[in-house]
Formats: C-alpha cells, sequence, structure tokens
C-alpha cells in the first residue's frame, strides 16, 4: 500500500485500480441527499498551497470534509518563505501540529517528495512544478474507464504544454501503465521530439494528423503566467495551429475531451467544444471528488473494514 | 620538529620521474637525501614499503569566500582543508563580498593571507568593474599587488569586456579565465538538461549554454593572440573548439574539476543538494570524454572548484540551495581511486594535470621533494582506505559529495617550506603539527 500519494510513476496497477473501485462506490455518496460518511472522523487534513489554486483546494477540502475529517486549509505565499522561513521549517511547524495528512502544491518539481523527510503526516502531492499532479491523472483515467471500460490499445491523444505540464507527465506515466497508447501534439518547443523515444510515446506536431483515430483528448491549459508564453510566438498563432475547435473534428466526432481546467476558451478550445456532448470536462470535476475521497480513505482510512461495511453502516443508520 | 628518516620511499618528481630513496627531515625542515643511515640516529623511522612522496598538488579554482562570506569559508579553514588534501599552492576566486576588483581588496587578501594561511594562497582579480561585465578593473594595478589571473567567475565575462580585458592583458602578459556560460540559455535553470530534467520538469540549463560561450571565447582569442583559460567545463561538446585553438596554436588552456569526471546526472541523487553544482553534472559520455580530453591534452588541468556554502544554505530544497560544493580535501583521494587505482591514468598523469600543468600555465614554481631543500611534499600510503566523514573536513563546509564513500589514497602528511602543515592522527606519532 502507498504511504504517500506522490506520483503517479510510482504507483502500482492494482493500486491505481483499488483506488478506482471505491472511487465508483464515493460516487454514490455523493448522490446523497446527506453527503457525509464519517469514515475518516478525527483525521485532520492540512491543505498546504504554495501556490494560489482555487479547484484543486476545494475538491481536496471537499473530499477530506465528506469523509468526515477536519480540513484545514494554509495559503502560504512563496514570497514569504522567500524572506525567512524555509519549507523545511514551515514542515517541521506543521507536523507539530500533528496532522494525518497534508496536501501539497508547489511551485517546485520534487518538493512533495522532499518534505516526507520531516513529518510523520501522509503528503499527497497536489501539483508540483511541472512535474506531477497525480490525483489529476488518476480522475483522468477514471473518467476514461467509465466511459470505455478497458484503456488498452485506446489512443489518447494530450494536447498542449506538455513541457511545462504536470498533468500531462502524471497522465502519460498513468495512462501507459493502463496499456493506452499515449500521444502528444503541440508545436515542437512545448512537445519536444525527446519525449518520443524518453517516454515511449508518440509526438505530433501537426493536430489534424494527431487527431485522426484518436479516442480521446485532453486538452491542456496554455498557462499565460507560466512558461509557456516564452516557447510559442503568440497565443494567436497558437490558436489558429493548435487550438481545438469542431472544425477540427469533422472527421472524428466521436472523440472525447477532457479538460483538467480551467479553460481558457477560445485559445486552447472553442466553446463549441467544450460545451459539446462529447466534452467529459464537468464530469471529470465530480469524478475527482470521489477520487480524492479515494486517496484520503487509502491514505487515512482503518484497513480492518472495508469501505463497504463503512457505506453500509452509515446506510442503515441514516434509516435508508 | 625532531629528525624523521624517511626510508626507501618512493617519490615522483615534476619532471614525471620517480624512484626509491633514502632522506632525513632535520629540525628546521629541510630535506636531506642519504646514500646510507644508522636508524639509532633517529627519532622517528618511516619505513616506505606502501609509502609513496608527491609534488604538492596546486590547485587553481578555489573559493576561500575572502572578504565578506567568512561564515562560509577563510583563510585559516580553507588553506587547512587544501594542506589536507596535498594541495600546496591555490588561487581564489574574486566573486566575493564585495568583489576583488581592485588593489586596495588584493593588498588586503594578501596580508589576510600572509597572516593566515599556512600555504601559497594567489588572489585572482575581477576583469570587471564589480563584476558587473561592464567597466574593465584595474588589471595591472591588482597584477602589481598579486593578482594572479583575472576572472568574473561565478558569471561569464561580457564579450566585450572579454575582447578589451583580452587586448590589454596583452601589456603585461596576463591570463583571462572565464567561466563559460551564457546567462540567457542557463535561464535560470537547475540541472542539466536532458532526460531528466524533461521526466520532472524541471528548469534545466543545455549543453549549449557552455557551448556557444565556448565557441565565442576561442573567436576572440583567436583574434587577440591573446591568454586565455577556460574553467570548469562540463561538456564534451565544447572541447572540439579547444582542440581547434590547440592545432592553431592559440593561447588557450582549461580545466575540469575532479568532480565532473566523477560524477553525472544519472550516477547521482539529483534532488541532493551536495550534487548541485554549476555547471551542473552532465551525462556520462560528457564525463568519459571529459577525462578522454586530459588524456590527450585538450584539457590542461583538473581544479576542485571548491566552492563551500554554510550548512543552512545546503540545507534548502534543492530549487534555492545554491551551487557549489567543497573538494579541496577529497581531490587527490578521489583522483586516485577512481583513475590511477583503475589503472585508467598514472599518478604520473596527475602529477602532469594538478602540478606540472598549473606551474607552466600561470608561470608558478612547482614545490616537490628536493635535496638540500625546505621540505614540500605530500605523502600517502597505498592500499590504505578511508571512509569519508565530515570529521575529516576542515573545510566550514563538510557536505562533500564523496561522504561515507570509501576512498583511497589520502594524504597522511602535508610538508610546506619545511613545516608540517597536516599530520593524520596516526601518522608520525612523535612529531607534532605545525
Amino acid at each position: 500500500m502507498i504511504s504517500h500519494l506522490l506520483s503517479t510513476k510510482n504507483l502500482e496497477l492494482n493500486e491505481a485500480l483499488e483506488i478506482f473501485d471505491n472511487a465508483r462506490k464515493f460516487l454514490e455518496v455523493l448522490d446523497r441527499p446527506t453527503k457525509k460518511v464519517p469514515i475518516l472522523k478525527g483525521k485532520l487534513i492540512l491543505t498546504v498551497f504554495f501556490e494560489p489554486s482555487t479547484r484543486t483546494r476545494t475538491s481536496f477540502e471537499i473530499a477530506g470534509k465528506t469523509l468526515g475529517a477536519d480540513v484545514v486549509n494554509l495559503s502560504v505565499s512563496q514570497s514569504s518563505t522567500k524572506k525567512g522561513e524555509t519549507i523545511k521549517d514551515t514542515c517541521l511547524t506543521l507536523n507539530a501540529m500533528k496532522p494525518d495528512c497534508i496536501v501539497i502544491r508547489h511551485s517546485v518539481s520534487k518538493i512533495p517528495d522532499y518534505i516526507t523527510n520531516f513529518t510523520s503526516a501522509k503528503i499527497v502531492n497536489a501539483g508540483d512544478g511541472s512535474n506531477e499532479h497525480p490525483s489529476q491523472a488518476l480522475l483522468d483515467a477514471f473518467t476514461l474507464i467509465q466511459h470505455f471500460g478497458d484503456l488498452s490499445g485506446k489512443k489518447i491523444l494530450i494536447l498542449g504544454d506538455v513541457l511545462n505540464s504536470r498533468v500531462a507527465r502524471s497522465n502519460v506515466w498513468l495512462l501507459k501503465k493502463f496499456g493506452a497508447k499515449v500521444s502528444l501534439c503541440g508545436p515542437s518547443t512545448l512537445v519536444r521530439e525527446e519525449f518520443e523515444k524518453e517516454w515511449d510515446v508518440d509526438v505530433y506536431w501537426d493536430l489534424d494528423e494527431a487527431i485522426n483515430d484518436a479516442d480521446a483528448i485532453i486538452v491542456l491549459r496554455i498557462q499565460l503566467e507560466r512558461a509557456a508564453s516564452a516557447w510559442i510566438p503568440s497565443t494567436r498563432e497558437y490558436s489558429i495551429f493548435y487550438g481545438l475547435n469542431s472544425k477540427r473534428l469533422v472527421n472524428n466526432n466521436k472523440v472525447l475531451i477532457m479538460h483538467p481546467g480551467p479553460m481558457n476558451r477560445g485559445l486552447e478550445i472553442s466553446s463549441e467544444v467544450a460545451d459539446s456532448d462529447n466534452a467529459l470536462i464537468r464530469k471529470q470535476v465530480t469524478n475527482g471528488l470521489a477520487i480524492r475521497m479515494s486517496i484520503f480513505y487509502h491514505l487515512l482510512g482503518h484497513k480492518v473494514d472495508n469501505i463497504g461495511e463503512h457505506l453500509d453502516k452509515n446506510t442503515e443508520q441514516r434509516g435508508y | 620538529m625532531d629528525k624523521i628518516l624517511f626510508k626507501n620511499i618512493l617519490v615522483y618528481f615534476s619532471d614525471l620521474s620517480s624512484k626509491r630513496i633514502n632522506f632525513y627531515l632535520d629540525s628546521s625542515g629541510n630535506v636531506n637525501f642519504l646514500d646510507s643511515f644508522d636508524i639509532s640516529d633517529y627519532k622517528e623511522v618511516l619505513d616506505g614499503e606502501d609509502l609513496v612522496v608527491m609534488p604538492l598538488l596546486t590547485d587553481v579554482h578555489t573559493h576561500m569566500r575572502v572578504p565578506g562570506q567568512e561564515e562560509k569559508e577563510d583563510i585559516t579553514s580553507g588553506s587547512k582543508a587544501a594542506a589536507r588534501g596535498g594541495i600546496g599552492q591555490i588561487f581564489t576566486m574574486p566573486n566575493t563580498k564585495p568583489v576583488v576588483d581592485n588593489a586596495y581588496l588584493v593588498d588586503y587578501l594578501v596580508s589576510n593571507i600572509d597572516k593566515n594561511s599556512s600555504m601559497k594562497i594567489y588572489p585572482v582579480g575581477a576583469v570587471s568593474k564589480n563584476q558587473a561585465g561592464e567597466e574593465l578593473s584595474p588589471l595591472l594595478e591588482m597584477k602589481r599587488s598579486g593578482a594572479i589571473a583575472f576572472s568574473d567567475d561565478g558569471r561569464p565575462i561580457t564579450t566585450n569586456i572579454l575582447r578589451k580585458a583580452l587586448i590589454y592583458a596583452k601589456t603585461f602578459d596576463g591570463v583571462i579565465i572565464d567561466h563559460p556560460e551564457d546567462p540567457v540559455l542557463s535561464d535560470g535553470g537547475l540541472i542539466h538538461e536532458g532526460r531528466l530534467s524533461r521526466a520532472y520538469g524541471i528548469k534545466s540549463i543545455p549543453y549549449t549554454s557552455e557551448e556557444v560561450c565556448v565557441a565565442r571565447d576561442v573567436a576572440l582569442a583567436r583574434e587577440t593572440r591573446s591568454r586565455l583559460h577556460l574553467a570548469h567545463l562540463s561538456t564534451r561538446h565544447s572541447l572540439k573548439y579547444i582542440e581547434i585553438a590547440k592545432e592553431e596554436d592559440l593561447n588557450v588552456t582549461s580545466e575540469v574539476t575532479v568532480n565532473h569526471l566523477i560524477f553525472n546526472c544519472e550516477n547521482i541523487s539529483i534532488f541532493d543538494t551536495k550534487f548541485k553544482v554549476n555547471p551542473p553534472f552532465r551525462e556520462e559520455e560528457d564525463m568519459y570524454e571529459l577525462f578522454n580530453a586530459l588524456k590527450k591534452g585538450i584539457i590542461d588541468i583538473i581544479c576542485t572548484d571548491h566552492a563551500p556554502h554554510t550548512l543552512e544554505e545546503k540545507e534548502l530544497d534543492y530549487s534555492q540551495a545554491p551551487f557549489g560544493t567543497p573538494g579541496l580535501e577529497t581531490v587527490f583521494a578521489a583522483l586516485y581511486t577512481n583513475f590511477v587505482m583503475s589503472n585508467k591514468c598514472a599518478l604520473e598523469d596527475i602529477i602532469k594535470w594538478m602540478v606540472v600543468n598549473p606551474s607552466k600555465v600561470f608561470s608558478i614554481p612547482v614545490l616537490e621533494l628536493q635535496n638540500n631543500s625546505k621540505a614540500n611534499f605530500f605523502i600517502f600510503k597505498k592500499n590504505e582506505e578511508f571512509l569519508v566523514k565530515p570529521e575529516m573536513f576542515f573545510s566550514k563546509c563538510k557536505l562533500s559529495p564523496f561522504l561515507d564513500k570509501k576512498l583511497f589514497g589520502f594524504p597522511l602528511a602535508t610538508f610546506y617550506n619545511g613545516k608540517m602543515i597536516y599530520k593524520d592522527n596516526n601518522f608520525l606519532q612523535t612529531v607534532k603539527e605545525i
């Protein structure tokens, strides 16, 4: 059993499958009128975000609270850490507050691994630099499996700023474990030719060619505030050649569309595509809650009881 | 010091010869070669079966951090560290606080060295004022005060200033040392750009960051016909420019750090700040090609780029910890263990790269065992293994990349100008370190 969720690279396939199994059960809980399964009552979860985030942090918070845990959110401004406290001291301080789990986001790759040295809490990586965002990849794979049942041989296209994307990396490592045929598409500055060999994926610089026979497309956000802007001449040019719109999908109108959000409508994805029936973007968000509940359950739950018993017990208590 | 007999010791000389000889050190530290001897005349006798006497090494690239960063290193700790490593002469770089960019600071440094150093330390002066790359520093005046060469180390010399400095240095046959790196291409990178930087999405330093600067430097050396020394090469791609420069008989020399001959980004823990150096450790092939370049004479010198930092700084996460790692204590043992013992090179090669060539390139004396002269040598024992521990370090920075590794060939004693400046605890029981 994993002791932290740091990356999908080191996640075993059966661990991912177990997370999915329980996520399916938690999905039902989210549809109940009273959304509470106090499996993690008395557990303290800290979300520590060194980078601004709304949706990921909120998703983790709701997931934790639905399971009955106490969730406390800390926003640590990175400029204040630069002025004095090191990340090591921040973690030692937080650890002294006896959290059971720390959900961390940081702008530097591998910081979540580093802080495991300074806390006895379980660490969940909610995004580290351009390295990984494992819970996002898990929810993406979960969503794809909901639709395809089996991912083996499915061509999953990741479109956009792969170079700077933690979502892309976590998805590449995870989807390959499920036997998916992972393809990347974007301009050669953002989708480097070395990725093909080093990551064992297919690299396309031509979008039409890439879309052809794709089963699903994960559209990445062009992060205007980040490095991407230095690697493309303009967002206009990017949008013309790599923006996903309905014209591009004429020859492949069955392909599923996903996006981790938040979207730049009209830049990497047109509204028409984002709002189409093939788009799973809202479903990803709901699945994200279930996946994050499942992650917390795996890391913090009492292993003696199985989750089914918990769910049944709660159903009885509430008289369903 | 009581009279010590060194009996049947294998001695290496800077002319690359070696022979077994008997000699003794008298009470004033003079070396006296002997044809025959009576053991009872001596307070202590060293039997030389496995003992080897070497010339003192020269390290042309260190950071003594004086003035202004004495919490990282100072002249006393730095020279002790060098003595422990078998070194007798070191260059200290000017990227201090303030930058050593004028004669007054060179004067200060020289007087500090005279007072606190157990060996020869040569200040390197900054090429440009405050290393800002805008105005030439008073090179000639600094040279008069004792600067051995000039460098904006820590960053490359700007193109305009490098050209001016190379032309100006001809006035006094000075050597300009450049740190070849294009900061625009490095762009805040933390590790070598390659498989690992791509896999983890880490800001990285492409090899071309060094290569384009080496190409520029060689072009300027060709135009000016002046003396240029390239610091700490890290990539095989830089070598062809230097090879061409040597073929054309340009005055271009270069160095590589001992660490870049032993480590590459695949054989280290990339997020361990002990291995965070600039230029970064590159690929295995670079490591091999740099060593081959030494053997072919394309690279002239091995240095340490001893760059100490405080524990607090190096304990920061890898993105915030400063670049640099200590190297004075371990340089010889690391070379001996990794290259001499595995027959990749001979002890004579080490002498060439760390004694003879530094002396030629920078016109400084060779310090070695000589009859009727003050003792200048270090001595080590073949096959004696050491586990590298923080306690072995005199440097204020003990976070060596060799920590917990086993190395052979650590110096057991170092003599400089007749004085014993380092002695292992278990060696020479009757004498005390001075």
